[in-house]
């Protein structure tokens, strides 16, 4: 990683505040926190973060409300909720305030990670003109909607076509099943998860199987990742 | 019976109130007759008098001295008595203790005689002859005390008679009021106690306590229903959470020995990942049914909502060994819905008819409107669900596998008929002939 990227939490659990600081800070993020809304308002405006993981109910002001007013401000700091507020409706009241991605609480360390990543990435890579996209000896054509690997055509359906999209799109990077079922297919239903494993065990059959080298990784208790190397 | 000692109190007032009014109509009408009686002898003693002065003046005093002699003869006790009085009050004829009481002063006056130790009480007209004689026309009290009397006790007769019969029927139309009453509030004492079973005993006449009774049953069944709904699902809340913990458990015990460790803590995540979707799947449940979940409708293409969650599920159908097929609109089909519900809905379905119909069998995704619905139904031909559980495997926690044996919360359907209720529709369980047809039917406003 080029220089350190900078990340502030706003949360008032000191508990999962360690737990999340910890992990950033081993990932090699520098990590700022800040214990409730004006203090994570103050320095959300004060001083330039690449990501703000926000927690939606901290004291002082809500944190819906900072997120509203950091966007008012044209703060366009790409932001994740997290909340305990599991339901469905927080999940569109958050988007709807300007959040960019809602986790639930509990959450597993990886999967902040994973969609912090996600996150991050798509700041810089605004570039649209993309016309084809690859992977190694992996190639998709964007607009004649084509898959080739080492010069063979693979024959895939249209919605293989779109995991794989989303696959390179995110290429080297973790993908978790919850990101694949909401930012792929807008579900979200936990459940439901191994659903998405029989597309990923599709989709490796044809791109995968008949070649020497895997592309498609799983990630033990994580989710998958798309990588010339495992 | 503390408690009816106001009612009580009250219709003793009522009967004090009754005899008092009874008391005073009495009075009236004894004052009233006393009045008739009285103008009426005063005008008939007038027509007398004005008689006897006309026969005296024609006919001559000895006449009327004659005729008054032979009355008193043969006076049978009632009518007239009579007295004539010469003009130095000496009597000439009639009853002459008269003139003893009154003088000859002119009038209608009231006279009491003493003869033979026999007390009398007469109304008396005083008049005087052209002559210069008192002329005396007295009609004998007994008779009016004993017509008052008749008429005081035939009032009294009828007037008990109203009473008796008024009382006994505000004695009849309280106590059924107390009874009626008293039922009801048996009723809410037996809730109170917590005997959910206490219902309101009704008689089917249809008056207003049979429909105040049918009206508190019907409230009553449905809290009963709500509270068993609740025992039931904290019961498979407590059951169902259970097993993920307990699989958690045995996997931190298998995670001990490190060959073991990263399956042991891959079963421990998934398990708890799946309690954790139990609660959400309740809380949205929840939210969906008291309508919380309104504020997040928009508009959307339900079309191609149905698309995508039927490709996300096609490959479950395949590894199934299941045929599905879906028909859905070409263009574009916009309804203001919550969208990630719906989506969740259907889902469910499908996910319940991969689960459930058995390999070999056809799976089909439609969606089809008229004026007031837009249905989405999902049909199998699998074994179907008895008719008998269709209803209630939409509530929460049901399951028809007794054993639990295949994976699930039971809050599938749950969320299913939540989300079309919603949306002002319902949940339709209908027979496929073969097999189970879904149909999550939504009001179009």
């Amino acid at each position: 990683m080029e220089m350190s990227r900078r990340i502030l939490l706003v949360e008032d659990d000191q508990n999962t505040a360690d737990y999340v600081l910890k992990g950033l800070r081993e990932e090699g993020f520098t990590a700022e926190h800040a214990k409730d809304g004006r203090d994570g308002l103050y320095l959300a405006t004060s001083s330039q973060f690449d990501a703000i993981v926000m927690d939606r109910m901290v004291p002082g002001m809500d944190g819906l409300s900072v997120i509203k007013a950091l966007r008012a401000a044209n703060v366009a700091t790409p932001i994740i909720i997290l909340s305990a507020l599991s339901h469905l409706d927080e999940r569109v009241k958050g988007l709807r305030a300007g959040g960019d991605d809602y986790l639930t609480k509990p959450f597993g360390y990886s999967e902040l990670s994973a969609r912090l990543a996600n996150l991050l990435r798509r700041a810089p890579a605004a570039a649209s003109a993309e016309t084809s996209l690859s992977c190694g000896d992996l190639e998709f054509d964007l607009l004649s909607r084509q898959v080739t690997r080492g010069g063979q055509r693979l024959d895939l359906l249209p919605r293989e076509l779109k995991l794989l999209e989303y696959f390179l799109r995110h290429k080297n990077r973790v993908v978790t099943r919850t990101m694949l079922l909401e930012q792929v297919w807008d579900y979200r239903f936990d459940p439901h998860t191994s659903v998405v494993d029989t597309h990923i065990s599709r989709l490796r059959k044809k791109i995968d199987d008949p070649f020497d080298k895997p592309l498609l990784h799983t990630l033990r208790g994580t989710g998958y990742r798309l990588s010339e190397t495992p | 019976m503390t408690r009816w000692t106001s009612p009580w109190a009250l219709l003793f007032a009522l009967v004090g109130a009754s005899i008092l009014s009874l008391g005073a109509a009495l009075f009236a009408v004894d004052r009233i007759g006393e009045n008739i009686i009285d103008s009426q002898a005063q005008a008939a003693a007038q027509a007398e008098q004005n008689y006897w002065i006309t026969l005296a003046r024609e006919e001559g005093l000895a006449a009327l001295i004659d005729t008054f002699n032979r009355r008193e003869r043969i006076h049978g006790g009632s009518g007239f008595r009579y007295a004539l009085t010469d003009a130095h009050g000496k009597p000439i004829a009639g009853v002459p203790a008269l003139k003893e009481a009154l003088g000859t002063q002119q009038g209608w006056k009231v006279a009491v005689t003493q003869v033979g130790g026999k007390r009398k009480t007469w109304h008396v007209l005083v008049g005087t002859l052209p002559t210069g004689q008192s002329l005396y026309i007295a009609q004998d009290s007994e008779q009016r005390t004993a017509f008052r009397q008749a008429l005081i006790e035939v009032s009294v007769i009828a007037l008990a008679f109203v009473t008796l019969a008024s009382t006994l029927g505000g004695v009849w139309l309280s106590s059924y009021l107390l009874r009626r009453t008293g039922h009801i509030g048996d009723t809410a004492e037996a809730i109170a106690a917590g005997n959910l079973n206490a219902r309101v005993v009704t008689y089917g006449h249809g008056d207003v306590f049979d429909r105040l009774g049918d009206a508190l049953n019907a409230m009553l069944a449905r809290i009963e229903e709500l509270m068993t709904g609740m025992r039931t699902i904290t019961d498979s809340l407590a059951h169902d959470l259970r097993r993920p913990l307990a699989q958690v458990q045995r996997a931190l015990e298998r995670a001990e020995n490190a060959n073991e460790r990263d399956d042991a803590l891959a079963e421990a995540r998934a398990a708890t990942q799946d309690a954790l979707a139990t609660f959400s799947a309740l809380i949205d449940v929840a939210r969906a049914e008291t309508g919380l979940s309104a504020e997040s409708m928009s508009d959307f293409d339900v079309s191609a909502l149905l698309l995508d969650t039927a490709e996300l599920f096609e490959p479950m159908f395949e590894d199934a060994g299941q045929t599905f097929k879906f028909d859905l609109a070409n263009g574009p089909m916009i309804i203001r819905g919550h969208a990630l519900l719906l989506r969740q809905a259907v889902g469910n379905l499908l996910h319940n008819a991969s689960t459930y119909a058995g390999k070999g069998a056809t799976v089909t995704l439609t969606e089809r409107q008229t004026a007031v619905h837009f249905d989405i139904v999902v049909a199998d031909t699998g074994p179907g669900i008895p008719e008998a559980d269709r209803g209630r495997v939409r509530e929460r926690f049901v399951r028809l596998d007794p054993a639990r044996t295949t994976e699930g919360s039971g809050l599938g359907l749950a969320i299913a008929a939540a989300c079309a209720k919603l949306h002002g529709g319902s949940l339709l369980l209908e027979d496929n002939h073969p097999g189970l047809r879904a149909v999550l039917r939504l009001g179009r406003h």
